[in-house]
Order: structure tokens, then C-alpha cells, then sequence
């Protein structure tokens, strides 16, 4: 199916959003989720099903001042 | 003398904060903060780069230092409480630093739409420490809002360049019931003592330390000047400035003098 991953459009055969996240990242600690504008809860990773369309925003903390 | 300060439901009684950015490599992250004793440590949000092996900064950090995740990357309040929602929900507790900048060259802070965000976020629960350029007309209205101290900046970030808004930043400190925290621009050790010096509760200091050659000791010079420089506010130290000189020896009673 066609979904969105950080602005760019990709397809893929993941059915959840914690799948995804591991595939993509290779981790799942330190990962916060925006999942189609607004914040997914870890607890939700592994019940929400990725489909057609949607976007996600994968993100985590970087150093910064 | 136990000197301690509070900013939200957090007490401090190191004035360093610092920042993550920068470091040549993580690893000096804990070693910097053990140096310092730096209380409290600034982080940034961003995509995950998928093509770079990342890692999650956090796991360097020390459970014990406070996280400020600071919203850079909001051009506007909107997004800037987006990043703090999102920020929040990564379990980093509720403090939050907004900045809010639309000039890439200069950098500069955006004071309405910073404090636009201040007050939906300080309704949301969040500790917020507004990054703003100094001006004292919006000391009343980050206090209303519920700002949890006030971060003006020193001068450019990353300039080294110090205190260059020197006679605004004590007009803040003097009017001012919010802690004041200098942020930005501090690139010497003898800076952040001046800012001390000048009442401020605490600094902010980021790319100074961590893009010296040794971050660690760079980290434990700071550390110690913002002592010392808080250390001279308390003994409240009236030396006039004077351009000529004032002796300290007596000017009398000199060996050989004749009458």
C-alpha cells in the first residue's frame, strides 16, 4: 500500500505502525510517531494498522541547543 | 550558604545549562555534564535519518540532568507547540524551551509569536522557558503568560560574541520577577561570569563547550566561572569603576621620604 514516511511517499507490505518503525529505524526506543497529525502513544504501536494513504512523521531527539 | 533556585517544580543549584549540539562525538555528552555538573541539558527534534546509522542521544544523557527540548525549527507558535506536544509525548517530562526564529541569518527570535506559544502551552501544563530577544516590554507579558523564566539571548547564537545586550539584560534582571537565564551568543568562560556577575540566575551555554577541542574541560571551566561569577553577585560588590587610578597601599610613610 501507499503511505507517507517523513514527507516522502513509499510503498510497503508492513501492516503496523510498529513494523514499520522497526524496519525503517532498525529500533523502537527513543522514536516518537506522529501518525496522520497527531501524536501516536507507543502502547498503540503494535494495534494501530497501517493503510492506504497514511502519513507519518518519524521522529527523535537530536543534539541541539 | 545553600543557593539554590527553582524553575518550575525542579530545583537547581548548578546555574550552567547546556546544550547537546555540536559535540564531535556523543560520548563527551556524559563526561561534559559529569565535569560541569550541568543540571540541565537542551535537545532538539527532528526527521530520523533513515540513510545515517542514528542513535538516541537520550540514552547519554544521565537520568538525574533535567531535558529541555527546545522547538527549533518553528518558523511559527503553531509549530512550536506541535513540537512541544510531540516532545512531551517522548516522556521528557514538561519542561520546554520555545524558540521560534523566521531570520536565518541572524537567527533571531520571533518575541510575539514565542510568546503566542508561552501562553497555550503553559495552559497545557508545560514548564516554559521562552528564548527572546531582550526587551523589556515583554517582561509583563511572559509573566502573565506563566513563563517559567526568561531566556534572553547575549548575542547571535553560535557567535561567541557575549553579552552585547549587556543594558537590556540587566533591565530584565532588575525588573524582572522571573528568573533570567542568558542564552545564546556566550562563547568564553569570562562571559558567563559576566553574566553572573550581573544577577542572572543562570546561562545557557551550548556551542562554546561542546565545539572546543577538550568539551569536557570546557564544561568544567564554565561550570567554575559561573560560580565564581555568582559568587560576586552575592558578596554584592560596590568597587566603583573608576578611570584613573585608586590606591590600595597607603600613600604615606615612604622609605626615604624627607621632610
Amino acid at each position: 500500500m501507499r503511505i507517507s514516511v517523513n514527507g516522502t511517499p513509499e510503498n510497503t507490505d508492513e501492516l503496523t505502525v510498529a513494523s514499520l518503525i522497526l524496519v525503517k529505524t532498525g529500533r523502537l526506543d527513543g522514536i516518537v510517531v506522529e501518525y496522520n497529525g497527531s501524536v501516536l502513544k507507543k502502547v498503540l504501536w503494535d494495534s494501530t494498522y497501517l493503510k492506504e494513504n497514511d502519513e507519518l512523521e518519524l521522529l527523535s531527539f537530536v543534539g541541539g541547543g | 550558604m545553600k543557593d539554590v533556585f527553582k524553575i518550575g517544580n525542579k530545583e537547581f543549584t548548578n546555574r550552567l545549562f547546556t546544550g547537546t549540539g555540536k559535540f564531535a562525538s556523543k560520548k563527551f555528552i556524559p563526561l561534559m555534564l559529569e565535569a560541569s555538573g550541568s543540571e540541565m541539558i537542551t535537545v532538539a527534534l527532528r526527521r530520523v535519518d533513515f540513510s545515517a546509522g542514528d542513535e538516541n542521544i537520550l540514552s547519554y544523557i544521565p537520568k538525574n540532568v533535567v531535558l529541555l527540548p527546545n522547538t527549533s525549527g518553528a518558523r511559527n507558535s503553531a509549530e512550536a507547540v506541535r513540537i512541544a506536544n510531540i516532545a512531551r509525548e517522548a516522556g521528557c517530562g514538561d519542561f520546554i524551551k520555545i524558540e521560534v526564529i523566521n531570520d536565518s541569518r541572524y537567527l533571531m527570535p520571533d518575541n510575539m509569536e514565542t510568546l503566542k506559544a508561552t501562553e497555550i502551552l503553559v495552559k497545557d501544563g508545560f514548564t516554559v522557558l521562552p528564548y527572546v530577544m531582550p526587551d523589556v516590554s515583554f517582561i509583563k507579558r511572559f509573566e502573565d503568560a506563566g513563563a517559567a523564566a526568561i531566556m534572553p539571548l547575549g548575542s547571535a547564537i553560535g557567535s561567541n560574541r557575549g553579552i552585547r545586550t549587556k543594558e537590556i539584560i540587566s533591565m530584565l534582571i532588575e525588573l524582572s520577577r522571573l528568573p533570567i537565564i542568558v542564552d545564546a551568543g556566550i562563547g568564553r568562560p569570562s562571559q558567563a561570569a559576566e553574566a553572573m556577575e550581573m544577577g542572572a540566575a543562570a546561562v545557557l551555554v551550548n556551542t562554546a563547550i561542546s565545539s572546543a577541542e577538550d568539551p569536557v574541560t570546557a564544561g568544567k571551566a564554565f561550570s567554575l566561572a559561573v560560580q565564581a561569577g555568582r559568587m560576586a553577585y552575592l558578596a554584592d560588590m560596590r568597587g566603583e569603576i573608576t578611570s584613573g587610578a585608586v590606591a590600595s597601599s597607603p600613600l604615606t610613610g615612604f622609605l626615604g621620604e624627607r621632610k
